[in-house]
């Protein structure tokens, strides 16, 4: 059971690093937002991982549920329900939104699909946009710095590092969500799916429950990875949860961590996530630049590792046996 | 009564416009199996290119859009050799994000060198009078000058020996190469024609629309629907849906509401994408 | 000995790992007729297909009247005079009748004279293409698409003419009335290389024959030397 031993030791290492980490870095600020975010996006990019990586659905508008759930979590704050809430509450939106938009989408072939999402989350932004009394329009929503009484039931601490907690859980959860999914049943349906959906359908899969299920539940962790996301930030705006680039977020870090490796958005996001922090000091003085760079280097991630850091080896293993 | 007169005269103006800017996307399909996902950031870079060019020579600010018709074609061709023809065409996947990639380099490359604001080229604005109907110079003018190039297109397509031959490749690319055609090289020319119908959109659409960095957003969208409507690759749909496509959107605009355009095109899109994926005029799925 | 109008030398045709053809060597006399046979899977086609340029050769070399072209992408080799009639036909389906047979005349840069002469000629061959010359081809039958094909690589002026089992998927009638355009062709000093898999049709009209399995040619020799069981024993071992 290989496959078992790489997650074991995958997952080790993880969650020393993860628990390590913030002990050490506990009273450097800066060092734990970034953690957050790593924890946040690689929810984002996992459940984006399973559709695509597990599932062959490249949804270049998952970022759109992951917006539902920031959303969702800020009205649930601003207007006085327990931000707590927000997170099934989120998910069950997403949920939902995935399943009406699913139904069209997944009998779809791919270069639709992918079209398809792509336009879905750009004009869920115009939308947002629009509706601006109830969303906050161009400015999107600001929820309350301090929500009494604060703990858990608000999302509200005065501690960062019980918002890292907060990450952490969710990103745990989401974890062993998708890996009882890749061992399971379910999981194997998927991939065969993914390999060839033709002979998947002979051998009577049903090819659409099993994508339209698949893409439901990517959505409800998307869409918790985006309420953890705006009880922390406080903010949620269109282009942070329908825009292009934020839409590209998951891709990039899936696939510079390896696509279907259910560590690749972990690795992807701690590495490209410091890579951005630093590339935004220079943003202040140029604008545009740290975006310009990241599509540069996504460019060249597709054109030379499309199978990500975690696929290096196996990449490595195949000219090898080429040389033999 | 006058005012539907005016929306449908607007919506057939924007009509010959939306031809040319889904021209390329569909012709760039249809021969090369590309589908170009960096359409907007080259749409909006034409735009910024007239503007650069309109500035730099002065006069006629639509004689500026031929210099940045040239510069998209360098671009797209550069783009072909340095990057795309590495990545198969089977793996149409690893093509879109690459495309998505670059479509986020040059939106913000742009952001850099001009920044967020918007540009605009100022020109006379006129309005004719046919009757109870106002004519908008520049929708006129952007109009006719779209006529003519898509028309030119269309000639050289069906008219002309080359255009045989780039029909043939997009037929059958291993029969072309039997026949002696040399697909390399004819590839080489579509694209360029491709990215010259391109830069031409984009400096069409400056003309009467001020152009900002993600300027190309609605753009992109409405081409997408566009091509989706007449069928990947197919000429004919693509000029046919481009004003039904213009027609929804100026009716949805002035009858309900301006935002709300891009929602009706987003419903169409779906639509068509479920119920008839080739397109409603029919094509290559 | 007749000048080899084509000949080629250890030719290995692969798709990544999986190699079609091993190594072929053939030679195909100046207005000779020869036929390539062998069961399926054998790498006709791909042979076929690297001798016009359609696949790259990965090992081997090849000769068009004694000048090396290994190598060679397919619009040369056809403009040089080896027209492949493919596997499959390959019309332009979303194209006329005329237009398939005018693109060789773009191609090469005919003039209108030259053009029109070979349109006449074709279409005396086969009239039946000269009565649909406006419809689509995508819309003609099978043989009426594989004249078209016979046609289109005609308008090449071809030298030599590899030809990829032209009677698959034909009725006994359409077959006959292409292969009876065969002889014709040779009489006016066009080479052949015909494959197909029913070596009696093949051997009608080839003086020669090659038959190859498994990637390999195994046997070579004279049509009039070889009876059908020897054949046959080559095709089975």
């Amino acid at each position: 059971m290989n496959r078992n031993k790489g997650f074991l030791m995958g997952a080790a290492i993880a969650l020393v690093l993860s628990v390590v980490l913030p002990v050490v870095f506990r009273s450097d600020n800066y060092v734990l937002d970034l953690l957050i975010s790593i924890l946040i996006w690689t929810v984002v990019s996992q459940s984006w991982s399973l559709l695509a990586g597990i599932g062959g659905m490249w949804s270049l508008g998952h970022i759109a549920f992951f917006g539902f759930g920031a959303y969702t979590t800020a009205l649930f704050a601003i207007h006085g329900v327990p931000a707590v809430l927000g997170l099934p509450a989120g998910a069950a939106v997403s949920a939902l939104v995935a399943l009406a938009l699913g139904f069209f989408i997944c009998r779809l072939s791919g270069h639709y699909f992918t079209l398809v999402t792509f336009v879905f989350t750009l004009g869920a932004g115009v939308l947002f946009r629009y509706f601006d009394d109830f969303t906050g329009g161009d400015y999107g929503l600001i929820v309350p710095l301090k929500l009494s009484p604060s703990g858990i039931l608000n999302l509200s601490w005065d501690s960062q590092m019980a918002y890292y907690i907060l990450a952490w859980v969710i990103t745990v959860f989401c974890t062993l969500v998708i890996w009882l999914i890749v061992r399971s049943g379910f999981g194997l349906k998927l991939a065969a799916i993914r390999e060839d959906s033709r002979s998947a359908r002979a051998v009577g899969i049903d090819v659409f429950r099993v994508r339209l299920i698949t893409f439901c539940i990517g959505a409800a962790l998307a869409s918790l990875a985006g309420s953890v996301y705006v009880s922390y930030y406080k903010l949620i705006e269109p282009n942070t949860a329908f825009g292009l680039s934020a839409a590209l977020n998951p891709v990039i870090f899936s696939i510079a961590g390896g696509v279907g490796h259910i560590f690749g958005g972990l690795v992807g996001s701690a590495i490209l996530l410091p890579l951005s922090s630093f590339l935004n000091m220079f943003a202040t003085t140029l604008p545009g630049i740290d975006r310009a760079v990241y599509g540069l280097i996504m460019m060249l991630l597709i054109l030379f590792l499309p199978k990500g850091v975690l696929g290096i080896r196996q990449a490595l293993s195949q000219s090898k046996r080429k040389q033999a | 009564m006058e005012l539907l007169l005016q929306v449908i005269t607007n919506s057939i103006l924007l009509g010959f416009v939306y031809v040319l800017v889904a021209l390329g996307l569909s012709l760039i399909f249809g021969i090369l199996h590309i589908v170009n996902f960096s359409h907007g950031a080259l749409l909006i870079l034409g735009g910024y290119m007239t503007y650069v060019f309109w500035k730099l020579i002065g006069g006629w600010p639509y004689a500026a859009i031929i210099p940045a018709m040239l510069v998209l074609t360098v671009v797209g061709v550069v783009l072909y050799y340095v990057y795309l023809r590495f990545i198969p065409p089977q793996e149409g996947l690893r093509q879109i994000l690459g495309l998505v990639g670059f479509n986020m380099v040059l939106e913000n490359v742009i952001l850099m060198v001009f920044g967020p604001g918007t540009v605009s080229i100022s020109s006379q604005l006129a309005f004719y009078r046919l009757g109870f109907i106002n004519i908008n110079s520049k929708y006129l003018t952007a109009a006719i000058l779209s006529v003519i190039l898509v028309a030119v297109t269309f000639l050289i397509l069906y008219r002309t020996s080359l255009g045989a031959k780039i029909r043939a490749v997009a037929d059958n690319p291993t029969a072309a190469g039997i026949v002696g055609i040399n697909v390399t090289k004819i590839y080489f020319i579509a694209l360029c024609i491709g990215f010259l119908l391109t830069g031409a959109a984009g400096g069409v659409i400056s003309t009467y629309y001020a152009v900002t960095p993600t300027g190309g957003i609605p753009f992109v969208i409405l081409a997408f629907t566009i091509v989706v409507l007449g069928g990947l690759g197919n000429l004919l749909g693509t000029v046919i849906g481009a004003f039904i496509i213009s027609f929804v959107q100026n009716f949805t605009s002035v009858y309900l509401a301006p935002e709300l355009e891009f929602v009706m095109l987003f419903i169409i899109f779906l639509a068509i994408v479920v119920a008839r994926p080739q397109g409603l005029i029919g094509g290559k799925a | 000995m007749t000048n080899a109008i084509l000949e080629a030398e250890s030719v290995r045709v692969q798709y990544g790992e999986l190699v079609a053809v091993e190594s072929a060597t053939i030679r195909v006399p100046e207005g000779d007729a020869v036929a390539l046979i062998g069961p399926n899977g054998a790498g006709k086609t791909s042979l076929l297909k690297a001798l016009s340029g359609v696949l790259p050769m990965a090992g081997g070399r090849m000769w068009y009247r004694q000048q090396e072209v290994t190598g060679r992408p397919s619009h040369e080799l056809s403009r040089m005079g080896i027209a492949l009639i493919p596997e499959g036909r390959l019309p332009f389906s979303s194209m006329t009748v005329l237009e398939n047979l005018m693109l060789p005349v773009y191609s090469q840069r005919m003039d209108k004279r030259q053009a029109e002469e070979r349109l006449d000629f074709v279409y005396s061959l086969f009239p039946r293409l000269k009565e649909r010359t406006r419809q689509r081809a995508g819309s003609l039958s099978g043989g009426e698409q594989q004249m078209l094909v016979v046609a289109r690589a005609l308008m090449m002026n071809p030298k030599i003419l590899l030809i990829d089992e032209p009677s698959l998927g034909l009725a006994p009638i359409i077959v006959q009335q292409i292969y009876e355009v065969l002889p014709q062709l040779k009489n006016l000093g066009v080479s052949i290389l015909l494959v197909e898999q029913s070596s009696t049709l093949a051997l009608s009209v080839c003086s020669s024959v090659y038959v190859m399995r498994e990637g390999k040619i195994v046997f070579s020799g004279n049509s009039s030397d070889v009876t059908q069981e020897e054949l046959t024993h080559y095709y089975l071992k």
